[in-house]
């Protein structure tokens, strides 16, 4: 079991910064390992290009929501995303291949965040609309049906929506109370009417 | 190996959701598409029934290409380096793949990305969940990885009915403790284990300059006989490492690198231009076809010079 340790090690190492900081800073030590592994580990902590695989984790990371989440992510605004995506990781390991997991966790996370405080205008609405979205595009076994959605907006959604995909930070939407109803077709476009 | 069987392709591209409009109309550029198996399917995870659900809207558009040219499969969900697992229902969804799609070959990557759980336990996950690193983790050179390896590859082509290939990855850390350099481990696992090699030429490029060898060196001392295809691509700069991107064209000297590993490897099947798709709006369609003409161009070159040898022979 030594090896799958010391792989565990060196993925933590990737994936997980304050592990990183403590192994740099001689402060912790990986569990299960022969002293050789643990050396070894120490001077990966140490070498320039785990800084490299590191940034590429978090590049594939950030991705994942930038992609699936687009305007979640445009709203927060480059600052407030970055604390918001350090926040989310420093408790959730990386434990999926896909975005649409991580998005999910996400926009959970945020939904938790909003709901203790964190204040961002239009955030519930943005939220709840790309939530739907990742519910809708999510792929479907054969024979089952593709399911419906629907979003309870408290501001203009066409205004709301409109400035973000235009690649604004939205300003003075004003409030309407509108419910739409979306799902999506054979191709997995989603499609949204009035409720 | 078995080397009879393969069929030959030629040039190759791989496939990104981001370029299926190009694919459709432009398929006359290239002679076959790799795709990466594991986008077209979500795994549910262990335990659940069924375990891998499609993707109908990218595999209708698969099902399209495949009347028109084959498909390889470039899996990067094995992991086939991990030390505390070897997910055989994964390989076997890698086989029910290449059947349904007649790949005359498939392949991944000389790496792990999956680690023990007890890592996520330590984030409060259930010690059950395995850690994605999301980036391929280079392996330890000796004699313990090898025999893993060995042992998992012939798991592989006793469950996918078609030859397996390994892809030399690229790393940004030399692991202490290495037995043997990269050529000859290589060598060994294509012996031992009947695989044969996906040459990536910018990886061997890309890990030359971060990592301060000579590429001439290390593929002088690769068995080239093992090479069933070759990969492309491009990378930029990111401080003092070069990374490797699929971020455009093919820089210049893996060109020349293409050219001198083919004057040598006499059982390349085809050759892989590799974008992400990300990268595509900034390469553009003529970009993406000027890439793909010199893949041809070096490919009729190869066979011509390759007939010219068996001529000379017989």
């Amino acid at each position: 079991m030594s090896e799958a340790a010391f792989q565990a090690g060196f993925v933590r190492l990737v994936t997980d910064e304050g592990f990183l900081d403590r192994m740099r800073a001689g402060q912790a030590r990986a569990r299960g390992l022969t002293r050789r592994e643990a050396r070894d580990l120490c001077a990966l902590a140490r070498s320039p290009g785990l800084t490299v695989m590191r940034k590429l984790h978090l590049g594939f990371r950030l991705n994942k929501l930038l992609s699936m989440l687009p305007l979640t992510c445009r709203l927060l605004g480059t600052r407030r995303l970055a604390v918001e995506a350090k926040s989310f990781w420093a408790n959730r390991a990386p434990v999926s291949f896909y975005f649409a997991d991580e998005a999910e966790a996400f926009a959970r996370f945020l939904e938790t965040r909003r709901q203790s405080g964190l204040r961002v205008a239009y955030l519930d609405d943005v939220l709840a609309y790309e939530m739907a979205l990742l519910l809708l595009k999510k792929p479907r076994a054969a024979g089952t049906d593709a399911p419906v959605v629907k979003v309870g907006f408290r501001h203009d959604p066409q205004a709301l929506l409109g400035q973000l995909q235009e690649g604004l930070r939205p300003r003075c939407i004003r409030r309407k109370r509108t419910d739409l109803l979306g799902w999506a077709d054979e191709r997995g476009e989603a499609h949204w009417t009035a409720a | 190996m078995q080397l009879a069987g393969i069929a030959e392709l030629g040039v190759g591209l791989n496939y990104q959701p981001q370029f299926q409009p190009y694919l459709e109309e432009r398929w006359s550029e290239f002679d076959y598409i790799e795709i990466v198996p594991d986008i077209f399917w979500v795994d549910q995870g262990k335990g659940t029934l069924p375990r891998y659900s499609e993707d109908k809207v990218q595999s209708a558009f698969l099902d399209r290409m495949r009347q028109r040219v084959p498909v390889v499969l470039h899996s990067i969900g094995m992991s086939i380096g991990s030390a505390h697992n070897f997910d055989l229902e994964h390989v076997a969804e890698v086989g029910r793949w290449q059947r349904r799609l007649d790949c005359p070959w498939h392949s991944d990557h000389l790496a792990y990305h999956l680690a023990d759980g007890s890592l996520a336990a330590a984030h409060g996950f259930s010690p059950g969940a395995e850690v994605n690193a999301g980036v391929t983790m280079p392996l330890r050179r000796d004699r313990v990885t090898l025999g893993r390896l060995v042992r998992r590859i012939e798991e592989v082509r006793r469950n996918v009915a078609a030859p397996f290939l390994i892809e030399n990855n690229v790393y940004f850390v030399d692991l202490p403790g290495d037995e043997m350099g990269e050529s000859d481990f290589l060598n060994t696992l294509c012996r031992q284990s009947g695989c044969g090699l996906v040459l990536d030429l910018h990886n061997v490029y890309c890990n030359s300059l971060n990592m301060g060898f000579d590429v001439h060196a290390l593929l002088d001392r690769l068995d080239l006989s093992n090479v069933i295809e070759i990969h492309l691509g491009g990378g930029h700069r990111d401080g003092a490492y070069y990374l490797d991107s699929h971020s455009g064209p093919t820089p210049e000297p893996v060109w020349e690198l293409l050219d001198a590993v083919l004057a040598l490897a006499p059982n390349v099947k085809g050759i892989v231009f590799e974008l992400f798709g990300s990268w595509y709006s900034l390469m553009g369609e003529q970009g993406l076809s000027s890439e793909l003409t010199r893949m041809r161009e070096t490919w009729r070159r190869y066979k011509r010079e390759q007939a010219l040898r068996w001529e000379r022979c017989a």
